[in-house]
């Protein structure tokens, strides 16, 4: 406080200066015309500019939010889309955040901010928009560990359009946005984009679910099948929000083939 | 006349012929302003407080300000000019410094020093209150130069009344 005093002491003549001078400006300009509509003018730019600058701060503060209801909103529209396409509603779509990902090793993995408390499950499909994207592999209370399309450890069912022969995608551990649709019968009728899609068959996703397209390079035959190069549709590199599909009687069907001891291709 | 009284006289005599006489008194369309109550602030005494030499400034401008229905404009010129008065008198020091019966009069520091003080504070006055009174970049050069010519012109009336006042105090 001392201090305080010792310094009004030292810069008196400057503050005086500043107060009688404040009061001196504020009657001039409130009492003259022009710098009076200049003043109101300045004053009215800056107000306008403060606020939007602190909307545009608030937008962003809002985004996440948004971002999460929209998903959860998508995930929930996707699934009615499912049941209406498909005649049945035994899919569940949920959505989830990506908080951990990878894509330039041989075995990527992504983790999951939902879990067993949100209902999240081995073996469920993760989409990224209506592109699959991956499956959950390990669950922990709050978080799901996945392996997306992208790793090198891991097939998937995947067939040429709708109704075209069924294959094993996998992905070669080069470009981050192809794979290869490898055991495509020779006589099998396709061309280059062409849509690559879901069989269904591993239960994890539904089937039809888009996974790319064919790509333009020829395919290579091994002298029995053909191996079809593909172009994926999900981004790795910008991964972020994703929803999750549940297929109700995935369990089910899992019991029934586990008798035969066998996994579908 | 009593010294004490004096100083007091040197502002309010001034303030006074500005309200009643020279408030409307602006020469050569607007070329020449006279600030005569600003001879009052001249002959405020050397040995005042910077603070007080602030307060009587604001205060000369402010009646001024009453008087005129200027607003403000006054006493915030006034304020600007009270605010270099301590450091134009230290500018302009003797090398001696200035003795406690010194005047900042004619008769007391000398021409030379008068009109160099008087001019550039009233430079300094009229500088702030030209600018405002234009508040636009489009006339503040005409401004500029109506407050050095206001300031020269005021300075050599500011001598020939103080030869006038000086000379009438000697004769008695």
């Amino acid at each position: 406080m001392r201090n305080l005093w010792n310094l009004i002491a030292q810069y008196h003549v400057a503050l005086l200066f500043i107060v009688l001078q404040g009061v001196a400006l504020s009657w001039f300009v409130s009492s003259h015309g022009y710098p009076r509509g200049k003043w109101v003018k300045r004053t009215m730019e800056w107000q306008g500019a403060w606020n939007q600058t602190r909307s545009q701060w608030l937008r962003l503060g809002d985004l996440d939010q948004l971002n999460q209801e929209l998903l959860a909103e998508n995930a929930s529209l996707r699934a009615e889309l499912f049941a209406l396409e498909n005649g049945n509603n035994r899919t569940q779509i949920g959505s989830a955040e990506v908080i951990r990902s990878t894509w330039t090793q041989a075995a990527n993995f992504f983790v999951l901010n939902k879990g067993l408390k949100d209902g999240i499950a081995v073996g469920q499909g993760v989409l990224q928009g209506s592109y699959a994207a991956g499956k959950i592999i390990e669950v922990s209370e709050s978080f799901a560990l996945g392996l997306p399309l992208v790793n090198q450890e891991i097939e998937w069912s995947a067939r040429i359009n709708a109704a075209g022969p069924v294959g094993r995608l996998k992905w070669d551990g080069h470009a981050i946005d192809r794979a290869t649709l490898l055991d495509i019968p020779i006589n099998a009728q396709f061309s280059p984009g062409d849509a690559v899609l879901t069989s269904g068959f591993q239960g994890y996703f539904p089937p039809g679910m888009v996974m790319g397209h064919v790509a333009e390079e020829p395919a290579e035959f091994d002298g029995q099948f053909l191996s079809v190069p593909v172009v994926l549709a999900a981004d790795f590199r910008s991964i972020r929000y994703v929803e999750i599909s549940n297929m109700e009687d995935r369990n089910e069907l899992d019991a029934m083939s586990s008798h035969l001891n066998q996994e579908a291709p | 006349m009593n010294n004490r009284i004096l100083p007091y006289i040197q502002v309010l005599v001034p303030l006074l012929l500005q309200v009643a006489f020279f408030q409307y008194a602006t020469l050569f369309q607007g070329w020449w302003y006279i600030g005569f109550h600003l001879l009052g602030l001249l002959l405020i005494p050397l040995q005042r407080a910077a603070g007080w030499v602030l307060i009587i400034s604001g205060f000369i401008g402010m009646v001024v300000d009453l008087a005129t229905f200027e607003g403000g404009l006054f006493m915030s010129s006034a304020l600007f000019m009270g605010l270099f008065v301590p450091l134009i008198n230290r500018i302009l020091a003797p090398r001696e410094g200035y003795e406690i019966t010194d005047q900042p009069t004619m008769a007391s520091m000398g021409m030379q020093w008068f009109v160099a003080r008087t001019w550039l504070l009233l430079a300094l006055h009229h500088l702030w209150m030209f600018t405002w009174e234009a508040s636009r970049w489009d006339l503040v050069l005409i401004a500029w130069g109506k407050a050095l010519t206001s300031a020269t012109l005021t300075t050599a009336l500011f001598v020939l009344v103080m030869l006038l006042v000086q000379s009438r105090r000697k004769q008695r």
